[in-house]
């Protein structure tokens, strides 16, 4: 139940985050908008686990 | 209504050959690059990355100065495809899975036909109830109730779920448009229509933030950069010839807003994005294929899907913008 309310929370503080974002700078589509920040934030997040996970290793 | 056979033809027949192409294109990669696919898998893969998503591209169209014709053309086919695509799907799987008896012409005419009947059937008998309260509330349940309804029955009976819901969908914005003065008078404050507006906005949202976040479950393949290139080229060149070929049937004089074949076809081929359906299609494959083939399909889903949302999406103001300089020169000349 805590992780399915804290992962609400992530996505609507996503969602209010990048639209106001776009609405004040970049000003391109809603749903392009998202789909792109929430890529760069994951993949960001999947670059820094692979980078831990490698220096766990060695 | 006089786009109809350029919407239906989309629909239907483009997104059909469309997964075909695609399948037969992709089953030469895979034979280059020495992945274990088979014929009937590609064309499932094609099933996957063909249906159309109509969220950003018409948006953007429109800010651009697109005539309300093309847009609801692309809207339209968008919608449409949806089911079409679902449909050939699951057909495909049958036969990839070697699970039914039944020929391909008979399994999607078993999922389309038997999803519209009760998609209207269900429908029918809601919009009654609908009209026998003059509660606002009620009306928005009743309308909730009848996608639920259809979508579970048609699952029960083996058709596409996804078809009813559109035929739901279409079945009350009609019936209320033509009840318009009536739910005036109950509903004067429009909360029939700002509920779903609200609801397709949030879901979208978060389906956006999702297909983003979904970046995380990308497996990693050996063949990765190959898989990359390979999947963004044969999608663009199978939404092409798919478009291509139902362009040709429509004819040079139906085809809206005075576009040529070709320039038709460029517009409808780079604003076609997809979106959740495809991830959601190629997530439900995991149940019956191998992890290697199905880490396959999750990554070419996903590059496509990334690749139009992001690339086609931001560009398609500029491709638009070439296309109308291409027909006015033609039109002047």
């Amino acid at each position: 139940m805590e992780h399915m309310l804290s992962g609400v929370l992530f996505i609507l503080f996503m969602i209010v985050a990048i639209t106001v974002f776009n609405e004040k700078t970049l000003k391109i589509s809603n749903d392009i908008a998202l789909v792109l920040f929430s890529f760069l934030i994951a993949g960001f997040v999947k670059i820094l686990e692979g980078a831990e996970s490698t220096s766990t290793a060695s | 209504m006089k786009n109809i056979k350029s919407i239906s033809l989309l629909a239907l027949l483009s997104t059909v050959i469309s997964s075909f192409v695609y399948g037969g294109i992709f089953y030469l990669f895979s034979y280059i690059a020495g992945l274990d696919f088979s014929i009937w898998l590609c064309i499932l893969l094609g099933c996957i990355v063909s249906p159309t998503d109509p969220i950003a591209a018409t948006s953007i169209l429109k800010k651009a100065g697109l005539s309300k014709n093309v847009s609801t053309v692309i809207e339209g086919e968008s919608l449409f495809n949806d089911g079409t695509g679902v449909a050939v799907f699951v057909c495909v799987k049958n036969i990839v899975n070697d699970v039914s008896d039944l020929s391909f012409p008979v399994l999607m005419a078993k999922e389309l036909l038997g999803a519209v009947a009760i998609g209207l059937a269900v429908s029918f008998l809601m919009f009654r109830l609908l009209r026998a309260s003059n509660n606002p509330m009620l009306h928005i349940l009743i309308s909730l109730l009848d996608v639920v309804a259809a979508y579970i029955i048609c699952e029960t009976l083996g058709c596409s779920g996804v078809i009813a819901s559109v035929v739901c969908g279409i079945y009350f914005s009609k019936n209320m448009a033509r009840y318009e003065e009536w739910r005036k008078v109950v509903d004067p404050k429009d909360w029939y229509e700002d509920f779903w507006h609200l609801a397709d906005t949030l879901l979208n949202n978060i389906l956006f933030i999702l297909i983003g976040c979904a970046v995380l479950s990308l497996p990693h393949h050996p063949l990765i950069a190959a898989l990359v290139f390979g999947a963004i080229l044969i999608n663009i060149a199978a939404r092409f010839v798919g478009v291509g070929t139902s362009a040709l049937i429509i004819g040079k004089h139906k085809i809206p807003n005075r576009y040529n074949t070709m320039e038709f076809t460029s517009l409808m081929t780079w604003s076609a994005l997809k979106g959740g359906l495809s991830l959601a299609l190629a997530l439900s494959t995991a149940e019956f294929l191998t992890p290697s083939n199905y880490n396959v399909v999750i990554i070419v889903t996903s590059v496509t899907m990334y690749f139009t949302i992001v690339v086609q999406g931001l560009t398609t103001k500029k491709v638009f913008a070439v296309i109308e300089k291409h027909k006015a020169d033609r039109i002047r000349l």
